[in-house]
């Protein structure tokens, strides 16, 4: 069983009467315990591939499957179901909420899944203990800095106990230092058994994985097994 | 939210100011007693003039005559005292005030309860007499003599009465007007010395019991004879308190008005306010959807908040309705705010956050969770 599958994955956009497809027959498995990046140029379908890994969005065709259940054909009450409970994601802009701290940010995807408030709190604060931020709990994303939000975001997305984490260029908004350190903690977690999957346009970023795929115009038109990936120490 | 709070004001004044006449109009039905009859000129349906045009003979009634209340006054089964009214002025050395002077018989004090705080009431010898004697009211009594007024002399439009009573304090009459500030005098002092011909109505009681409404029916029948025909009205207190119910009614109807239309507009305005929070938050509703929110979490989120705004518009609007009613005391308007109004208050304001707050808390629940987090 995959941590994620996708068979024949394809999404076309309608604009206006135009038809624009954007993935084109997508085949890609990922294994529990993986590190995965998607690598492109922008319009390659990164992003759309992304929305469909992360259950945002229905295929046109083709199936997703996590953790052996298919998924494209849910409602929306399912699917949001399926994205509190399997998918973690940590976005470029972190998207945490500013008028909420720190812990009850991560403790966000918890609640819907209607866990007990003693509960959320107790696995909030380990989810926040493993990123090094305890201190940080009661803060605010205004009171703290954006490698210590990209954290937050983090422990939000491993809270849950997903199957995967799916990241879309987490370090993008972070200055070239605070990057690797994001980088390494997600090496870490990786190695601490946690599936990664990283969306990114930079080929360094996309090093530090263990298998790159490369998508160009909605197909795959590579992949590559590293056998020595950038380690960040 | 302005509106909230002017709708559920106007709703637990309404309520209030209701509530409040009730308990006064009780409290005037015990104080008056409840067998007594009003015979006042007039229309016998009793549509026209009302039961509250006291002292004033509506155009083309035929006022009630002394010889009327003679007549009546043979029937040795009832009390009748006739009830004439003028506004005179009252004078004590330096001090006047214009007071309701009320001329009636002695045994007006026996047909309706008449409380005295200190003195009596004028008798049958001195009423034959046309005496120049007073019952005064208890605010005439302290501001002009300082509570000390029995025996002393007040100036009736210049001519002087001696003081023999003064009655407890009454407060506002059911059909309005101070009742501290009357006079009572003799009828035939009135009549002969500030030419007043017309009685205002007579009031009648049976002097054994006897039921009321029956009597209302042998007065009738009585009073066609001494009239010629039937131009009068015979009232009970029911009835009366009846026309003073219907008045309220339409007040309560207007002020409900008010606060319908308040409510909307309040309802209208959160309704704004959720949609412009909804478009800022347009971000916020992605990354809940993303985490897992499902569109009755966001729906109900919404809806919450357009609840709990509301419910703020109407607590406030419960605090101003108490203060008005402080200010409506001040005035001599019963008002009373009870548990009812209050319900009725949050369960308003509950409805319009819900009413209103749907349609804001249905889009933020319907936005695309991609577009939603892609928004700047």
């Amino acid at each position: 069983m995959n941590a994620i599958e996708t068979r024949q994955l394809e999404k076309i956009y309608k604009l206006d009467s135009v038809l624009v497809p954007a993935l084109n027959g997508v085949n890609l498995s990922v294994e529990f315990g993986e590190f995965l990046a998607i690598m492109g140029p922008s319009g390659s379908g990164k992003s759309t591939l992304m929305n469909l890994l992360g259950c945002l969005d229905r295929p046109t065709r083709g199936e997703v499957w996590i953790r052996g259940k298919r998924v494209d054909l849910l409602n929306d009450n399912a699917l949001a179901y399926i994205r509190s409970k399997e998918v973690g994601f940590a976005f470029q802009s972190y998207n945490l909420l500013p008028r909420l701290t720190a812990l009850e940010n991560v403790e966000l995807p918890l609640i819907y899944q209607g866990v007990s408030a003693n509960e959320r709190r107790k696995r909030a604060l380990t989810a926040l203990e493993r990123m090094g931020l305890q201190e940080r709990a009661y803060h605010k994303p205004t009171q703290i800095s954006g490698g210590e939000q990209q954290r937050v975001a983090l422990a939000r997305a491993l809270v849950t106990d997903p199957a995967f984490i799916l990241a879309d260029e987490p370090t993008g908004n972070l200055d070239s230092k605070t990057g690797k350190e994001i980088l390494k903690i997600l090496q870490e977690l990786n190695k601490q058994g946690i599936t990664l999957i990283i969306v990114t346009h930079d080929r360094f970023v996309g090093e530090h994985a263990r298998r790159i795929i490369q998508l160009k115009d909605g197909e795959i038109i590579g992949e590559e097994h590293l056998s020595s990936p950038i380690k960040e120490s | 939210m302005l509106g909230v709070i002017i709708g559920v004001f106007a709703i637990v004044l309404i309520t209030s100011i209701g509530s409040g006449v009730k308990i006064e109009v009780d409290k005037q039905i015990q104080g008056l007693g409840s067998d007594v009859l009003f015979i006042m000129p007039g229309n016998p349906s009793g549509t026209r003039g009302g039961g509250m045009a006291m002292g004033r003979n509506m155009i083309g009634e035929e006022p009630l005559k002394e010889k009327d209340y003679l007549s009546l006054a043979k029937n040795k089964e009832i009390m009748v005292s006739p009830v004439m009214n003028r506004n005179i002025e009252v004078r004590k050395g330096s001090e006047s005030i214009y007071a309701q002077v009320i001329g009636s018989n002695y045994l007006y004090p026996e047909i309706t309860p008449l409380p005295l705080k200190e003195g009596r009431f004028f008798n049958k010898l001195e009423d034959g007499d046309r005496a120049r004697l007073a019952v005064i009211g208890s605010t005439i009594a302290t501001e002009f003599f300082n509570g000390n007024s029995i025996g002393k002399q007040v100036y009736l439009d210049k001519i002087p009465f001696k003081v023999v009573g003064v009655l407890k304090e009454r407060g506002t009459g059911f059909m309005g007007g101070d009742q501290d500030s009357v006079v009572y005098i003799p009828y035939k002092t009135l009549s002969d010395l500030y030419n007043v011909e017309n009685i205002t109505m007579l009031m009648v009681t049976p002097k054994n019991s006897q039921n009321i409404d029956e009597l209302q029916k042998d007065l009738i029948n009585e009073f066609i004879k001494i009239r010629g025909k039937e131009n009068f009205r015979i009232s009970t207190q029911a009835q009366i308190l009846e026309i003073v119910g219907t008045i309220t009614g339409i007040l309560n109807l207007m002020l409900g008005g008010i606060a319908a239309v308040s409510l909307l507009v309040g309802g209208i305005g959160i309704m704004n306010i959720m949609l412009v929070s909804v478009a800022e938050r347009t971000r916020e509703i992605g990354i809940r959807k993303a985490v897992g929110a499902k569109r009755r979490d966001v729906l109900s989120q919404f809806l919450m908040e357009a609840v709990i705004l509301s419910l703020a518009g109407g607590t406030v609007g419960l605090l101003f309705s108490y203060l008005g009613t402080i200010v409506l005391k001040r005035f001599d308007v019963p008002s009373a705010i009870t548990l009812n109004s209050v319900v009725v208050a949050i369960l308003f304001s509950l409805f319009v956050g819900v009413v209103f707050g749907v349609y804001p808390a249905y889009k933020a629940s319907s936005l695309d969770p991609i577009v939603a987090l892609r928004h700047e």
